[in-house]
């Protein structure tokens, strides 16, 4: 009797040791990425929000973005054109102006834009930020709301012959979008008050003339500068750009 | 001495056929690559292609000298068109209109019907190969699965342009023109909310789980619609981007959602499978159903009220511009296409539906 009760004793305290070593499972906190691809994640908005669907099909698995294609990097090509400047050329000859300094989304599609200026803002309408630009008659509208589409990437000159396939493409805007709703428009939703100096940059899908006053811009840069002239330099600064 | 056998193979033995006679080769050298392609070129021009087609491609004349466009070797300049189906008219466009530009363009051509079929593509891809065709404008059937034909084909000397559909490959096609069916479904998902609002259930049916166009389109309407809380996808199935499958699959959850608002669609054909199985079940005038494509029964369901939108694809552009790469490569030499063209797209919705007609604008 003992001697069977110190063989399982002795077993026991085997397979204790056995799974401290080699334990059978892995408690991570959900949402913990270890692999830093936030990117794949943000690819799948189906399956993160519509839990208690019935879903019966198996989505193929995007892989990993080309270098060329990381989206981390494309904020350092945000070289926006002056606003003013825009206005100006559109004046000109629209046409010319589109060619000279927008971007076409391929075959047939619209023109896109990278846009910066500064200026006073007038008012704030829900998710509307109007903005008086210096010189000019025209203003210019900050989109505060939900950020979707491809308009960030487009206006920033992305290619799609950059990535292996176009689910890597468009989960690039995905992840644009994530960041300016996050890191641009959250930290300043609340400092973007009429009379604030703001100084942006922004991407724009410009048609006819209807698109050019105001210019509605998705942020991807912001400095917002207290109240008015006369306070500026004065009161708190606070800025927002994506990350390199 | 080697003989190969001169019954006649039906189409499904050319592959294995041909991977026998390349293992012969290797033992009987020339002779037996050269027996091996006569067959394969007596195949080919019994072989699954269209019906539709059978008299252009009984017009192609091997060593003739009459083509007009024709390299130094005096080889015809031919180009196969093959698509991954011709069983939905949407293709049938993107098929026919590819051939007939190549036609005009004073070209050679002949249209390939895969079937949706990747072993059937394959077999396509070997014919042509073998039979000398210049140049390929491909339709794809699956992103993965048929990028092995396409390399196959490149180191055969043979360029690919795709059109509609990708492949998950960079350095394999000469060129791929491909509908921004992301943007084209951001847009629809917004106008998605805009009429069904932002609370309900609703259904979305997908196309085929291996095409990047399923994807594309649901990604891009999910990234709009998900953005709403109160919108819950009560059931997300595929229909193959099938009219009949998509009938059978809406009849089947429309047992267990009685309740829902609306149905997406990835294409026009399951939207009016799902049309027809909501008005067999007395539901057709509470549920909107929202397509993807542009094709020309979905624009006059448009028109009619029956179906609440869908987005314009242009066939007839990514087809003609495809037929134009092929005649400026063989022509003209060109070489520096661009890998991956996006292809606009614009929502159609009864506001503007006066501008459209059937696979694209109104002329």
């Amino acid at each position: 009797m003992s001697r069977r009760w110190r063989t399982l004793s002795g077993l026991l305290v085997a397979f204790s040791i056995l799974c401290w070593f080699l334990p059978l499972f892995h408690i991570r906190p959900l949402g913990g990425d270890e692999t830093g691809q936030d990117l794949q994640a943000t690819t799948e908005p189906a399956r993160s929000q519509q839990a208690g669907a019935t879903q019966t099909n198996a989505e193929p698995t995007s892989a990993e973005p080309t270098s060329a294609g990381a989206p981390g990097s494309l904020a350092l090509r945000a070289k926006g054109t002056d606003v003013q400047q825009l206005w100006d050329a559109f004046d000109q000859d629209a046409v010319e102006a589109r060619k000279q300094y927008g971007r076409q989304a391929g075959l047939g599609g619209a023109f896109y834009f990278c846009i910066t200026g500064q200026g006073t803002i007038q008012s704030v309408e829900g998710d509307r930020v109007m903005i008086t630009v210096d010189g000019s008659p025209r203003r210019v509208c900050l989109e505060l709301g939900v950020v979707v589409g491809n308009t960030v990437r487009e206006a920033l000159g992305v290619k799609a012959s950059d990535f292996k396939n176009s689910q890597e493409f468009n989960a690039v805007s995905t992840e644009f979008n994530r960041q300016v709703e996050q890191d641009i428009i959250a930290p300043n939703r609340d400092r973007l008050q009429p009379g604030a100096l703001v100084q942006f940059t922004g991407c724009a899908k410009l048609g006819g003339q209807s698109d050019l006053n105001p210019i509605c811009l998705v942020p991807i840069q912001l400095t917002v500068q207290g109240h008015d002239t006369s306070s500026a330099g004065t009161s708190a600064k606070a800025s927002g750009e994506l990350p390199p | 001495m080697f003989r190969l056998p001169t019954v006649a193979f039906r189409s499904a033995k050319v592959a294995a056929l041909r991977t026998f006679a390349e293992r012969t080769t290797t033992i009987f050298g020339t002779f037996a690559e050269r027996t091996t392609t006569v067959v394969i070129l007596l195949l080919v021009g019994c072989n699954n292609v269209a019906t539709n087609s059978a008299d252009i491609a009984n017009k192609d004349n091997a060593g003739s000298t009459s083509s007009p466009n024709t390299n130094s070797q005096d080889k015809p300049q031919r180009v196969a068109v093959i698509i991954s189906t011709l069983n939905n008219p949407w293709f049938v466009v993107l098929g026919e209109t590819a051939r007939d530009r190549t036609l005009e363009l004073g070209l050679q051509a002949t249209l390939f019907d895969s079937q949706n079929d990747t072993a059937k593509e394959a077999e396509h891809f070997d014919n042509v190969i073998a039979a000398g065709y210049s140049a390929i404008i491909f339709n794809p059937t699956d992103a993965d699965g048929s990028i092995a034909s396409v390399k196959r084909a490149k180191a055969a000397g043979v360029p690919v342009f795709c059109i509609d559909r990708e492949i998950n490959a960079n350095d394999a096609a000469m060129a791929q023109l491909l509908s921004d069916n992301y943007s084209g479904c951001v847009e629809l998902g917004k106008y998605f909310v805009e009429k069904v609002g932002d609370k309900g259930k609703y259904i979305e049916l997908l196309g085929l789980v291996g095409d990047n166009n399923t994807w594309n389109r649901s990604k891009g309407f999910h990234s709009v619609v998900d953005r709403y809380e109160g919108l819950k996808m009560a059931a997300q199935q595929s229909a193959d981007f099938d009219r009949n499958k998509a009938l059978e699959v809406m009849e089947s959850l429309l047992q267990s959602h009685d309740d829902i608002k609306a149905v997406f669609c990835g294409n026009d054909a399951m939207a009016m499978g799902a049309y027809q199985a909501l008005l067999a079940a007395g539901k057709a005038e509470k549920v909107q159903v929202f397509g993807y494509d542009g094709s020309e029964d979905v624009i006059q369901s448009i028109s009619q009220g029956k179906i609440t939108a869908t987005v314009m694809q242009y066939p007839k552009l990514m087809a003609k511009t495809a037929a134009e790469y092929a005649h400026q490569y063989l022509t003209a030499a060109k070489r520096d296409f661009e890998q991956k063209i996006p292809v606009n797209v614009d929502l159609v919705t009864q506001a503007n539906i006066s501008d459209f007609a059937g696979y694209g604008k109104k002329e």
